[in-house]
């Protein structure tokens, strides 16, 4: 063979060691030269593959709390035994593969649609930290890559049409189902920066020149109205005729049933002292009126130093490894709270407006 | 949702990008690939990106390179991202002796004349020189060995039960050239010859501590010039 020929041969054939290139198809061998083997080579792109090359590099130093994790996943149902051949028999990737799933059949794809969030089976409560949790304890921990966004005036206007008192009630009950696992920005949270705000400002001599997003300029005066209760939506909705008003408070019904399947875990003193002197946490959501008003100025002025101290995570589930059955409780939880969040996504895909929220994701 | 499982040590570090180098002669360039995994075959480079020099940036910040602005000490004579250089007078300074030795014991907690000095600390390590003369050295400046026990050929300090300083900068040279000398010298390093003295370290320190200055004539040459001491323990 040529040396040209030797370099340009799949890796295999050849005696160099080289990137695999992608082979291709060729006709099969022919003793006399036939038309196709006196034309030119059509250009073809190869993609270099990586043949020999790890796609992935394990670090275990100690995998007994796993193992014993996976073993109390398998015994309550949780996880599966199919995973077991897919994660190469390693716990250490069988337990993502477990949550993976968990979440999908509890609304996954859903929920991806809209929010930005992590899933972490973990053994402290913020990463880096030295401090975790006490032995044969472990967290389940949701917090947001990026918080979600939906736009309310368009529905709140629209709600307003059919019903004085039905946008605080949207209002209302859309916020309470989510804030019950998952922290929403919305117009409360940037008025009490306001005021914070302000705070800052009063004792300084010229106070009276800055200026500070008005939060009350940009709210619906309708969101003042007394929300109903859910019993009073259930009413309310048998005497409503806009179907879509009616799909929309069709879904929110659904979304407070779902939120309310079960309670989210307490917060411990031993949470507390892991995280002492944190922030609040990263918003999951942030709930504006339009695409930059007052809202979302107090959101983007927050943001500034969100991050300066550790935030609190959005959702702790702890597990209690000498708790078996409280396990298959915990994981039941987090069910609830992805159902929650994907109850909520298809919600706001039926709330017009909100066209542009939906997250492209890589394959 | 992106899952991630942090169970004490143990992670999964899944290959995300490659950078490859393409060269002719001595010029060379970079370019940065995703790669994408398939369930049913090796990963796969994409198309590919050159390197800008932001992306070396953050390339170096994750490995620890970023280091913020600092001014310096006078005294000061390299820094590195890794490593810091200093100098020091001479001047008399309180010496403390431990270990098995009883005419090292004598010779505890008084006042000594001490040869200036140059300091370094590399990483985590701390290395000591003397000074044949008393003013800021350059990168010629021949160095003499530190007549100290705990101090090896290098010059590296085996710092035992030193409180070594959290953080290495200009600011903390002080801390930590203070704690050097509030250890105790327990026994030689290796094989290092520390001074000219016939009576050899003990004999050199107990005919000191009624003395104002330090003999410079006592010291040993190091074979060795500022420049190559830094530079010996920067490639170390």
């Amino acid at each position: 063979m040529s040396r040209t020929a030797n370099v340009l041969c799949a890796p295999s054939e050849g005696g160099r060691r080289m990137f695999a290139l992608a082979r291709r198809k060729t006709s099969p061998p022919s003793r006399r030269f036939s038309a196709s083997d006196l034309m030119a080579h059509r250009s073809e792109i190869g993609l270099p593959l990586l043949d020999e090359v790890s796609a992935e590099q394990h670090f275990v130093a100690d995998d007994r709390e796993a193992i014993r994790l996976a073993e109390i996943l398998v015994r309550s149902g949780v996880a599966i035994t199919e995973d077991w051949a897919r994660s190469e028999r390693n716990p250490i990737k069988y337990l993502p593969l477990t949550l993976q799933r968990w979440v999908s059949i509890h609304g996954g794809a859903a929920i991806d649609r809209r929010f930005d969030l992590d899933l972490t089976l973990s053994d402290r409560l913020i990463d880096y930290s030295d401090e975790r949790a006490p032995e044969g304890t472990l967290y389940l921990i949701v917090d947001p890559e990026s918080a979600a966004f939906v736009l309310l005036s368009p529905t709140i206007e629209r709600l307003a049409q059919a019903h004085p008192r039905l946008p605080s009630t949207f209002f209302h009950h859309f916020a309470g189902a989510l804030n019950q696992w998952v922290r929403v920005y919305d117009y409360w949270d940037a008025d009490e920066r306001v005021d914070m705000l302000r705070q800052w400002y009063e004792g300084e001599e010229d106070a009276d020149q800055y200026e500070l997003p008005d939060v009350g300029g940009c709210t619906p005066k309708s969101l003042k109205e007394t929300p109903l209760s859910v019993k009073g939506l259930r009413t309310l909705r048998e005497t409503i005729v806009d179907q879509q008003v009616n799909v929309l408070i069709e879904s929110l019904l659904g979304l407070c049933l779902t939120s309310q399947k079960t309670k989210r875990p307490e917060f411990t003193d031993e949470m507390g002292e892991q995280l002492v002197d944190s922030n609040p946490p990263l918003p999951c959501l942030l709930a504006a009126f339009s695409q930059a008003d007052a809202v979302v100025g107090c959101f983007d002025d927050e943001g500034q130093t969100a991050m300066e101290v550790t935030p609190q995570p959005n959702l702790i589930i702890p597990l209690k490894l000498s708790e078996p059955v409280s396990i298959g409780k915990a994981f039941r939880t987090l069910g609830v709270a992805c159902e929650t969040l994907a109850a909520a996504s298809r919600l706001i895909d039926l709330m017009p407006g909100n066209d542009d929220g939906v997250i492209a994701r890589k394959e | 949702m992106d899952v991630h499982v942090r169970i004490g040590d143990n992670r999964i570090f899944a290959l995300k990008q490659a950078v490859l180098l393409y060269q002719e002669g001595n010029r060379a360039f970079a370019t940065l690939h995703e790669v994408k995994s398939r369930p049913d075959g090796p990963p796969y480079l994409c198309a590919g990106q050159a390197v800008t020099t932001g992306f070396l940036e953050v390339l170096g910040k994750g490995l620890g390179a970023s280091m913020a602005a600092e001014i310096l000490p006078a005294n000061v004579v390299a820094r590195t991202p890794e490593l810091i250089a200093w100098w020091s007078p001479a001047q008399r300074r309180l010496m403390f002796f431990g270990g098995e030795s009883a005419e090292a014991a004598k010779l505890n907690g008084n006042l000594y004349p001490h040869p200036p000095l140059v300091f370094m600390i590399c990483g985590r390590e701390l290395f000591v020189r003397a000074l044949a003369e008393n003013r800021r050295p350059n990168a010629d400046t021949p160095l003499r060995n530190a007549p100290y026990w705990n101090t090896d050929a290098q010059g590296r300090v085996c710092l035992g039960s030193m409180r070594v300083p959290e953080e290495v900068s200009g600011s903390t040279i002080a801390a930590w050239e203070a704690e050097y000398f509030a250890s105790e010298f327990t026994h030689p390093s290796g094989a290092v010859r520390l001074t000219t003295h016939a009576g050899g370290f003990l004999g050199l320190w107990s005919t000191l501590a009624k003395r104002k200055y330090f003999p410079l004539k006592c010291l040993v040459e190091s074979k060795q010039t500022l420049g190559e001491f830094i530079e010996a323990a920067h490639i170390h």
